[in-house]
């Protein structure tokens, strides 16, 4: 090869390898030709919401709210994401904060309970996280069912290339030995692909 | 393609049947073996059987190496007749011509056409007339010309056409004088001559719509032989002459003549311009010198691509694809080590580029390999790979995590990935890559085209929108499916080039 197209080649490697860091430092929700927002815009907070969580201990009822919170994530805002964030995530990008904690006399057989009071906030950046933890999620999904596919696919490309190959190499003497071998083989593929998936 | 018997039968005492091979108007045709272990072609004849068996009888005993051997007639328990013919693992001539769409290299061309005429020949001197050559009754094995399905074949002397005969051989090969019921064995010098024509050409020379619109052009049309070398132009203007007593007397004859073409000088000249009708060259004015030719250096012989049958294609598909796994596994890999995402991306990454460069490359494989490439189809595949493109790019944007939302930000980004692989599909002659007589095994031209494209389109289309992490991966998955579509698909050695002062000499 030419030394000309050693060096395109070079250069391709090079732009390749360098566009991922460019992107991920990237805006990636901002559309490219929208106004230049300030920082101020950029922590807007797009999610607002207290939620009240009961226990027997200040723990339990922590732990109360935070599901709460998760569940109606769940339902109201990012159930067509096929992911929502959990109560881990909740906490681990400080989008909730306790506030206020009382104890509160039931009817038995409640009790003596905690009630914890708690306020969600998710600014635009967290939502945008959000999401791209959800596709990330949707991704892994994917891989994984796109994993499966290509097994089967795989499995049914060995056994009829195999076949025809063999089916060639013995001119048809053993015609009825490797259909029966290879339909075997495909139903034992699929049923294990069906536990598998 | 349903057969009568399946294989494992024994219709016929003494043979089992393997495998059909082939079906036509007057039965089936079987691989079988026989209890001592022959090999054989069974044909089951069908229709009307006396046509049928009239013409084998007749065969029985000829014995020519050019000639498919009858080796018996049997009739089975529900009596059934079969003839028990030799066994050719080769390929018809055409599906070879398939292959060839701008017709054999000529030195080829003039072999395979000698071995056809010996047949012939051998057959009228045994007073019998073939009734239906044609390249679908040609058979090639190891080199030999095979001539082969004597269902037609009748003694020359009962060549007066009844009512209660079938129609005689098949419309594109079929003599003028057919149509007058008076013919005789120059039908088959007539049809040898559109043999020849179609074996130098890819093409045979009379061709309509309708039966009847191809038998007009047999009985009144000249053919067309503006593309045909100088050197065979006497030999099929004698051969397609209309009038049969102005063919050659004899396919002997026809032979020497084809035979006098000095061999392999021509194997791969170019023909003359295709609009304009090849002259031969003025003779010499008396008394002139004429100038000596110099020898002809030793010039390079072609050779027809090696049979691949339907069968065999798949075979090879499967192959291929299956080292597209492989191949892109490795690539894959290769990349995830270079770019160290972390522990937990690791699949999520390695996924990205697998999963989208063998979709592409299937995408591209598929297609190749059941669509010979003919000339001007340039544009049609191209609009196809758009379609399959697009396709690809739905795929992509579904495994990496993206939704079909229309009217949102991820439904455009959808749509970018659409436009990316489609435009990205059109843009390349990716069934080039998959050419079995490409110039090179393996080359980087294609790679960095795919690359090009792959980094303007991530440009006008990905990056704008930006949603999309790492778009940078496109450009490497179409660069990859560049060179892993390259080393999975076979390769052949393609013809030495043609010097320049050849192609001076014959333009």
């Amino acid at each position: 090869m030419r030394i000309t197209n050693w060096l395109c080649l070079a250069v391709l490697c090079l732009v390749v390898g360098n566009l991922p860091p460019l992107a991920a430092g990237h805006d990636h929700r901002r559309p490219a030709a929208g106004p230049k927002k300030t920082p101020v815009q950029e922590e807007k907070t797009l999610i607002h919401e207290e939620f009240t969580g009961y226990g027997k201990s200040e723990f339990a009822a922590r732990k109360d709210a935070l599901n709460n919170a998760c569940t109606w994530l769940k339902q109201y805002k990012y159930g067509e994401l096929n992911w929502s964030p959990d109560a881990d995530y909740l906490l681990e990008h400080k989008m909730v904060q306790f506030y206020e904690w009382e104890d509160k006399k039931f009817d038995e057989p409640m009790g003596v309970m905690k009630v914890v009071k708690m306020q969600l906030a998710i600014t635009d950046s967290q939502d945008r996280d959000i999401h791209k933890q959800a596709q990330h999620q949707r991704m892994k999904e994917r891989h994984k069912q796109a994993f499966l596919v290509l097994l089967g696919a795989m499995g049914l490309l060995s056994v009829v290339g195999g076949y025809l190959r063999l089916e060639e190499a013995t001119k048809g003497y053993y015609t009825r030995l490797l259909r029966i071998a290879a339909i075997s083989i495909l139903v034992v593929l699929v049923a294990g692909l069906c536990v598998a998936g | 393609m349903k057969f009568t018997y399946s294989s494992g039968q024994r219709p016929l005492d003494g043979f089992t049947l393997k495998r059909g091979i082939g079906r036509g108007g007057f039965g089936e045709v079987y691989f079988a073996v026989s209890d001592g272990g022959k090999e054989v072609a069974l044909k089951l004849v069908r229709g009307d059987t006396q046509i049928e068996l009239r013409g084998v009888a007749q065969c029985l005993n000829l014995k020519h190496p050019n000639l498919v051997n009858l080796y018996d007639l049997r009739t089975d328990h529900h009596g059934d007749r079969w003839v028990v013919m030799e066994y050719i693992a080769g390929e018809p001539l055409n599906v070879i011509l398939n292959r060839h769409p701008n017709g054999l290299p000529r030195e080829l061309a003039r072999e395979w056409f000698l071995g056809l005429a010996r047949a012939v020949a051998y057959l009228h001197d045994h007073g019998i007339v073939h009734r239906d050559l044609k390249p679908a009754n040609i058979f090639l094995e190891n080199g030999m010309v095979k001539v082969g399905d004597y269902g037609l074949s009748k003694a020359i002397g009962s060549s007066q056409r009844t009512a209660q005969t079938h129609s005689v051989g098949t419309v594109h090969y079929m003599a003028p004088e057919i149509s007058t019921g008076n013919y005789g064995k120059q039908i088959d010098t007539y049809a040898a001559g559109i043999i020849l024509y179609e074996m130098l050409t890819g093409r045979v020379p009379f061709d309509g719509e309708s039966s009847g619109e191809i038998l007009m052009k047999h009985l009144t049309t000249p053919p067309d032989l503006s593309q045909i070398p100088t050197e065979y132009l006497p030999v099929l203007s004698k051969a397609l002459a209309k009038n049969p007593s102005q063919r050659y007397a004899s396919m002997t004859e026809m032979a020497r003549a084809v035979e006098a073409i000095e061999a392999g000088g021509a194997a791969s000249v170019p023909r003359a311009p295709s609009r304009v009708p090849a002259a031969a060259p003025p003779p010499p004015p008396k008394g002139a010198a004429v100038p000596v030719r110099p020898p002809r250096p030793p010039e390079p012989v072609l050779v027809a691509l090696p049979a691949v049958s339907r069968r065999a294609q798949v075979m090879e598909l499967c192959g291929s694809m299956l080292l597209v796994v492989l191949f892109t596994a490795l690539g894959s890999i290769l990349w995830t080590a270079i770019r160290q995402p972390k522990a937990d991306d690791l699949l999520v990454e390695m996924g990205r580029v697998f999963f989208p460069t063998v979709a592409a490359c299937w995408a591209i494989l598929v297609p190749s390999k059941f669509w010979t490439e003919r000339r001007g189809d340039s544009w049609l595949r191209r609009f196809a790979l758009l379609a399959i493109g697009g396709l690809v790019g739905v795929a992509c944007w579904w495994m990496d995590g993206g939704s079909f939302a229309f009217l949102s930000i991820q439904g455009a980004a959808g749509m970018s990935y659409f436009s990316f692989y489609a435009l990205a599909f059109f843009a390349m002659r990716w069934w080039r890559l998959t050419a079995r007589r490409r110039a090179h095994r393996f080359s980087f031209a294609p790679i960095l085209g795919a690359g090009f494209w792959g980094l303007v389109l991530m440009l006008l289309l990905i990056r704008p929108l930006s949603i999309i992490p790492n778009p940078g991966l496109l450009i490497l998955v179409l660069a990859m499916t560049a060179a892993i579509v390259q080393l999975v698909s076979p390769w052949e050695q393609p013809p030495a080039p043609i010097a320049k002062r050849l192609r001076l000499r014959y333009a």
